[in-house]
């Protein structure tokens, strides 16, 4: 009874396929990358960034601390990646090698 | 030399090919992709050929290949790539096959038809057993099923009343065994058991209730397995019944009723102890069939599995044999029919390969003749052939979607190449968004060989990835564009330092309180760094300017009021200068055309006239740009450029106070009205010499029949011209006249001016949209950041989802919306503004026999 159970167990893990996770993973790569930028655009006081801002410190932090959100959904989308790729693939020799042996 | 400004020079070969040795020849050919046969008999209904046997072989092979695949899928065996088969299976599809390989395939083919269709016969007999027998033995069940429950129900019946219907039922059936199995003098009651569809049984059971006058009775149980019917594949629910008569009448009267409702009717025996022993003889049966059935499979499935190794290069050997016949059906018979005459074009380039191609194919046909080769002469127009690679092909595709070149026209697509990114990032300015359309073309790019295997992307991704070169080109010209106007998903940066030194009297507001700033000595940042504040109504004054910014736009600009005023203009002169520009060297473009092609004519009464049109007018115009960006008018107002040069016209002579540009008053009156003369002289200059002369020429042309003959344009064929036409072919690029009608000139030649002086015009405000869409991207993208990303600035986790929304917003909207309308705009001026000025387009394009494009076709046809 238990290899079952844990195979139900694996599927409500993956949630995404995987075009879903790369998409994921690439927006999340971006926008760790732009926030960090941006933050630490805002940390320096670049004026362009004037207008958005009236404590352009504070929003610097909150910035760094989206990006931290980004890394998690980047973790997440890794690890989404990785259940895709090990996922058993579709038999597609399976058929070829039977008639063989 | 591959060279794309024109097309390769084409030559019309005639060959005459040894008929066992056409086939090896044509093979060769294909294989290579090099040669357009040309059908010699098209007069002749493709049943009527000489090859339509051997075509027709080919179907039959082909839906052979069909049947095997359909069988595959039946089976749901996938079929591999042919670059995923084994080398020494998949190697004869490197090759076209032979004649004798053909005869092989097709026996072979025969044969695993035959093996096939029997396998499956035998299968589908042998399913049908099964299903019987599977019938049979739920029969057997559901008929001891309910006699048992009739016998309990007797036996019930005097002590427990039952509710109505049913004990009626129960104690008739009860009587019905009884009658059966003891009734010796009782009215013999007999039953008729079989399998019937499940959704059929009301109406069967009313059937016999009207057909038996009610003295028949209906016992039916849903069969609960699933019973999958042979022939159609499908799982048919169905039930069992058993009806209860009393006499041979009846009897066969049910029979033929429950026939009529397509019910199998199975022999059932009348006692218990018989139905037992049939049970069991089923079960036994049943059991045999079931490992006989498994056996049938298996070998099917070898059988299969064999098949779909080969199956992908078998049907690419068919789709090559049976190209090379459909050409050889357009060759013409010798009348001894001991060779074959054919016709192709060939670019000039490859005749060399041609004759190795031939010579290796007499080698392999062991042919003691070789073929004869020679170059005809020919006033047909030969197919336009660029030389492309896989960068040049996508911006070649531009061109060819408005028109095909003629033969040895200048091809723009070479200046495409530079000029249609251009044009698109004029439109698509911003650093950010260039960058990712760059990394997203990057990586297209970068994957291909896989990408390009890649089949379920539909035709939208296709398109994308045909254009990977185009859209490479296009994001990083954006990123040039991107820095001239500073703009980064629409933020500037300031890498160099302002320009610009804001006098102390600037109004700022900081919190509340309202007041005016401390002085911004040379660096105008610092200070409002300094003060957390914004200037309102900054309005920056020429005056303020120390120093021009190092490259494009200067940042303090994104912060003034009047930026659009200021970039509006800027921009709309920008669009005026590419576009005079543009169109200038399309008509210089022209004069290629008229060198090459010999028309004299044309340079004098057209190339001249419009490019003195064009300068004279819009030429002026992009000087006075230039001389007003370079002026300064401190206290007056400037003079406005599109008012003085509709005065120039309107006010011929005379000239307002205010459109003074430059010099004294009488120096740029008495300039524009020269202008205005020459450019007005131009008309009739385009309008009236050309028809005049052309006209003349013809009229001369009508005395001398000796050129008539050659007019005819006609096909110079034929064993007695072949010789001595070799060194003729030049004259065969000489233009065919248009028209020969004088009327007919006249009226081509006014439409042509008019066209040209009304386009001039209209083309130039024509590029104003390069202006007016750069204006929207801007403001587009500035509009997403403000009500977006500014927004969640406030807090970490709505900075999360505002990002994400922003992000997608940019990719959605700004990437492919706005990036697809600004392609089409870019399209638009290249067919349009662009080519119209010296492009004809009237060509058709080069498509030789080759087997890549026969199987790559597959899907088209």
């Amino acid at each position: 009874m238990a290899p079952p159970e844990k195979k139900k167990f694996q599927l409500s893990i993956r949630f995404c396929g995987p075009k879903c996770s790369s998409c994921c993973m690439v927006f999340s790569i971006w926008g760790i990358l732009m926030l960090i930028v941006l933050g630490i655009l805002f940390k320096v006081k670049t004026v362009s960034l004037f207008e958005d801002t009236d404590d352009s410190s504070k929003t610097g932090t909150n910035c760094f601390i989206a990006a931290g959100i980004y890394a998690g959904t980047l973790l997440l989308s890794l690890c989404q990646r990785k259940l895709n790729q090990n996922r058993p693939a579709a038999p597609a020799h399976q058929y070829a090698m039977d008639s063989e042996a | 030399m591959g060279s794309m400004f024109r097309s390769e020079e084409m030559s019309l070969v005639q060959m005459i090919i040894p008929t066992d040795a056409a086939y090896e020849v044509v093979g060769q050919l294909g294989e290579l992709g090099i040669a357009q046969f040309r059908d010699l008999n098209p007069e002749v209904s493709a049943f009527q050929r000489h090859y339509v046997n051997e075509v027709r072989r080919c179907d039959e092979m082909e839906r052979r290949v069909r049947f095997f695949e359909l069988q595959l899928g039946k089976a749901e065996i996938p079929i591999p790539d042919v670059e995923e088969v084994p080398s020494e299976v998949g190697r004869s599809s490197a090759s076209h096959p032979s004649p004798q390989q053909m005869d092989e395939l097709e026996y072979k083919f025969t044969q695993l038809d035959k093996e096939l269709k029997e396998i499956n016969t035998n299968e589908e007999m042998l399913d049908r057993n099964n299903l019987e027998l599977t019938e049979l033995s739920h029969i057997l069940r559901s008929t001891r099923e309910f006699f048992e429950e009739a016998q309990t129900h007797n036996f019930d019946d005097n002590s427990a009343a039952a509710p109505g219907g049913r004990d009626e039922h129960a104690s008739l059936l009860g009587d019905a065994e009884a009658g059966a199995v003891y009734g010796a003098h009782t009215v013999r009651v007999g039953f008729v058991a079989g399998a019937i569809p499940r959704e059929r049984i009301p109406v069967f059971e009313r059937v016999l209730w009207r057909a038996t006058r009610g003295n028949a009775f209906l016992r039916h149980a849903p069969v609960d397995a699933d019973l999958t019917d042979p022939t159609t594949n499908t799982v048919v629910p169905k039930s069992v019944f058993l009806v209860f008569f009393q006499g041979d009448q009846l009897e066969a009267r049910v029979r033929k009723i429950a026939e009529g409702f397509s019910a199998t009717i199975y022999p059932c025996p009348q006692t218990a102890n018989e139905r037992y022993d049939l049970g069991l003889q089923v079960a036994q049966r049943l059991q045999d069939l079931e490992s006989v059935l498994k056996k049938t499979r298996d070998h099917r499935r070898r059988v299969l599995a064999t098949v779909a190794l080969q199956i992908s290069s078998w049907s690419i050997q068919i789709k090559k044999i049976k190209g090379i016949f459909h050409t050889l059906n357009m060759f013409n018979i010798d009348a001894s029919s001991k060779c074959l005459v054919s016709e192709a074009w060939v670019p000039n380039c490859f005749l060399p390969d041609m004759r190795g191609a031939l010579s290796r194919a007499t080698e392999r046909s062991s042919s003691t003749i070789p073929p004869i080769v020679h170059v005809l002469a020919t006033r047909l127009k030969p197919p336009t052939f660029h030389r492309l690679n896989k960068f040049t092909a996508g911006f070649q595709n531009i061109v060819d979607a408005y028109g095909v070149a003629s033969y040895r026209e200048v091809n723009p697509a070479p200046f495409a190449i530079i000029t249609f990114p251009f044009l698109f990032a004029v439109m698509f300015g911003d650093f950010g968004h260039g960058f990712l359309m760059a990394l997203a073309a990057w990586a297209l790019i970068h994957w291909e060989k896989p990408l390009a295997r890649y089949k379920e992307g539909g035709e939208i991704f296709d398109t994308f990835f045909g254009g990977r070169y185009i859209i490479l080109l296009m994001g990083l010209f954006s990123i040039y564009t991107g820095l001239i106007y500073n703009d980064i998903f629409s933020r500037s940066v300031d890498f160099f330092g302002s320009g610009w030194d804001v006098p102390s009297v600037t109004k700022v507001v900081v919190g509340n309180w309202t007041g005016y700033s401390g002085t911004f000595n040379g660096t105008f940042y610092d200070g409002l760094t300094h003060n957390t504040s914004l200037p309102e109504d900054l309005y920056l004054d020429p005056l303020w300017n120390t120093h021009t910014y190092v490259f494009g736009m200067d940042p303090v600009w994104a912060m003034a009021e009047n930026r659009l005023t200021f970039l509006n203009p800027y921009k709309m002169k920008m669009s005026v200068i590419l576009g005079v520009c543009q169109m200038l060297f399309g008509i210089v473009l022209g004069v290629f055309n008229h060198t090459y092609f010999k028309r004299t004519l044309n340079i004098v009464c057209e190339f001249i006239p419009q490019v003195l049109f064009l300068l004279c007018i819009f030429g002026y115009l992009v000087l006075m740009i230039f001389y007003k960006w370079a002026n300064f008018w401190p206290h007056s107002k400037a003079p406005s450029l599109l008012i003085t040069l509709i005065n120039m016209f309107l006010k011929f002579g005379n000239i307002e106070t205010e459109d003074i540009l430059y010099g004294a008053e009488g120096a740029q009156a008495n300039l524009q009205s020269a202008l205005v003369i020459i450019a007005l002289m131009c008309v009739p200059w385009m309008l009236i010499p050309k028809p005049y002369l052309l006209i003349r020429a013809n009229k001369r042309h009508a005395h001398a029949p000796l050129h008539d003959h050659d007019d005819q344009g006609h096909l110079l064929g034929g064993e007695e011209h072949a010789a001595p036409q070799v060194a003729a072919v030049k004259a065969a690029d000489e233009p065919e006249e248009e028209s020969h009608e004088p009327g007919e000139i006249i009226v081509h030649q006014c439409i042509h001016t008019i066209e040209f002086c009304l386009g001039c015009i209209s083309n130039t405000a024509s590029y104003l949209r390069l202006w007016a869409l750069s204006l929207a991207h801007a403001q587009l993208s500035e509009v997403l950041w403000d009500m977006v990303m500014h927004a969640g600035f406030g807090n970490p986790a709505l900075l999360f989802f505002a990002w994400g929304g922003w992000a997608f917003l940019t990719i959605a909207v700004l990437l492919i919306m706005e990036g697809l309308s600004a392609f089409l705009h870019a399209l638009r001026l290249h067919w349009v503004e662009f080519q119209n000025k010296f492009y004809e387009g009237t060509g058709r394009k080069f498509h030789p026999f080759s087997f890549e494009a026969l199987i790559k076709g597959q899907d088209e046809e």
